[in-house]
């Protein structure tokens, strides 16, 4: 390896860290790797970066997550000042066995839906590098006190209320928990489904225009 | 199933769609608070720069014009109230900073080599930078965004950024000598 005296050194340094997170754009990227193939002394300013950009990671990842507080705080300005009637307001309604709705009951979906979006949100966390953790479990694995078959679906954004409504009628189906980030579970049928019985429910639901998308979830 | 982008999520916010302000907030808000958190040393003002943001994101998501990621857009406000917040409690921040100065202080590296590793080491150094290197550097490093992104959510041009991450490297490399990690750089 020589040193080659045309290589601007400074502005080649400035974008290593850059080039380390992957952040660069293909031109920069072939310019640094042309001067990292030049000078040794790039290259050792290359591996100190990848360490500061190592504990920087590990830092951030150990900060941990906000609580459902900051989630309560959302939705209570949401609430206070809302566009339109969102589709999640209306159905919140439907969860809890079609009991009237109250504001205790809105209130609780709302916190149920609040503490499952940071477990969510921690389940895509640890899918990334560097990642740890094994106590966060994703919306197909929560726990359910109903019986019959769990699926979690996320309706059209189109999809009306009273055109949900009978949809859900006309298949046995109540929605008992949700949202989870766009999706509500829904217990179909008063008894757990074969693999094979599963596979042709989630093919059937998926056919609805009402529906986005339709996931299995575990067996209550 | 591919998943709804974040303009798209964004667009259906404009239209009144709590569903998909709830998707956007699982996908951004912890970073979004890990961001905050870094800034503001104070877990309760970083939760609540969380919703800010989003309640931001409710009111305003048609200012949003898709010239950059949406993640851009929310750290950019993210940093603004943190800033914000620093500001009203100032005297408290610089309490605190100072506070921390003299525990830092109080082994000599030697010590300080003997009781932790060299990760942690520079961890602690990592977390004694001033809020201006600390943002540059966890926005480069953790929140993987380009000179452009940088320059778009600290607000100053991109000359600018390429400097202050040149200085908050050094900082971090002296803060790193003096608890006994020396690399050789610079």
């Amino acid at each position: 390896m020589t040193t080659d005296p045309h290589v601007d050194v400074e502005a080649i340094e400035a974008l290593l860290p850059w080039y380390a997170a992957g952040t660069l754009d293909p031109d920069d990227v072939r310019r640094v790797e042309e001067a990292l193939a030049r000078r040794p002394e790039l290259q050792a300013s290359l591996r100190v970066i990848r360490e500061d950009r190592d504990e920087t990671i590990a830092l951030n990842e150990s900060l941990g997550a906000p609580g459902h507080r900051a989630w309560e705080k959302v939705m209570a300005a949401v609430e206070a000042e809302p566009r339109k009637p969102g589709l999640a307001a209306r159905l919140a309604a439907l969860v809890g066995f079609g009991a009237p709705p109250n504001p205790t009951r809105l209130a609780l979906v709302g916190a149920v839906a609040a503490l499952v979006i940071v477990a969510e949100s921690a389940a895509i966390v640890t899918m990334l590098p560097g990642a740890g953790g094994p106590n966060y479990r994703t919306a197909s694995e929560a726990p359910s006190a109903a019986a019959g078959a769990a699926v979690l679906v996320a309706f059209a954004p189109e999809a009306r209320l009273d055109q949900i409504s009978p949809w859900l009628q006309q298949r046995h189906a109540t929605i008992v928990d949700g949202p989870r980030g766009g999706f509500y579970r829904l217990r179909v049928g008063d008894k757990p489904l074969s693999k094979a019985e599963m596979s042709a429910l989630i093919a059937e639901l998926q056919t609805s225009p009402l529906v986005r998308a339709v996931l299995p979830a575990s067996a209550p | 199933m591919a998943a709804e982008s974040d303009n798209e999520l964004l667009a259906r916010v404009r239209a009144g769609d709590q569903l998909a302000l709830q998707t956007l907030y699982g996908r951004h808000h912890v970073k979004i608070y890990r961001f905050a958190l870094r800034l503001l040393r104070d877990e309760a003002a970083a939760e609540d720069v969380v919703s800010e943001v989003f309640i931001d994101v409710w009111r305003n998501a048609a200012q949003f014009e898709g010239r950059s990621e949406a993640s851009t857009w929310l750290l950019a406000m993210a940093r603004n109230k943190a800033y914000s917040a620093l500001r009203r409690h100032k005297e408290d921040s610089l309490d605190d900073d100072a506070a921390a100065e003299i525990a830092d202080d109080a082994d000599n590296p030697e010590i300080v080599m003997q009781k932790v590793s060299k990760g942690e080491r520079l961890r602690q150094c990592l977390s004694r930078l001033s809020p201006e290197h600390r943002e540059v550097i966890d926005l480069v490093y953790y929140h993987d965004k380009s000179v452009e992104d940088v320059a778009r959510i600290v607000g100053v041009p991109e000359g600018t950024v390429k400097t202050r991450m040149f200085h908050a490297r050094k900082r971090l490399a002296e803060l790193a000598k003096a608890a006994g990690v020396d690399r050789g750089w610079p």
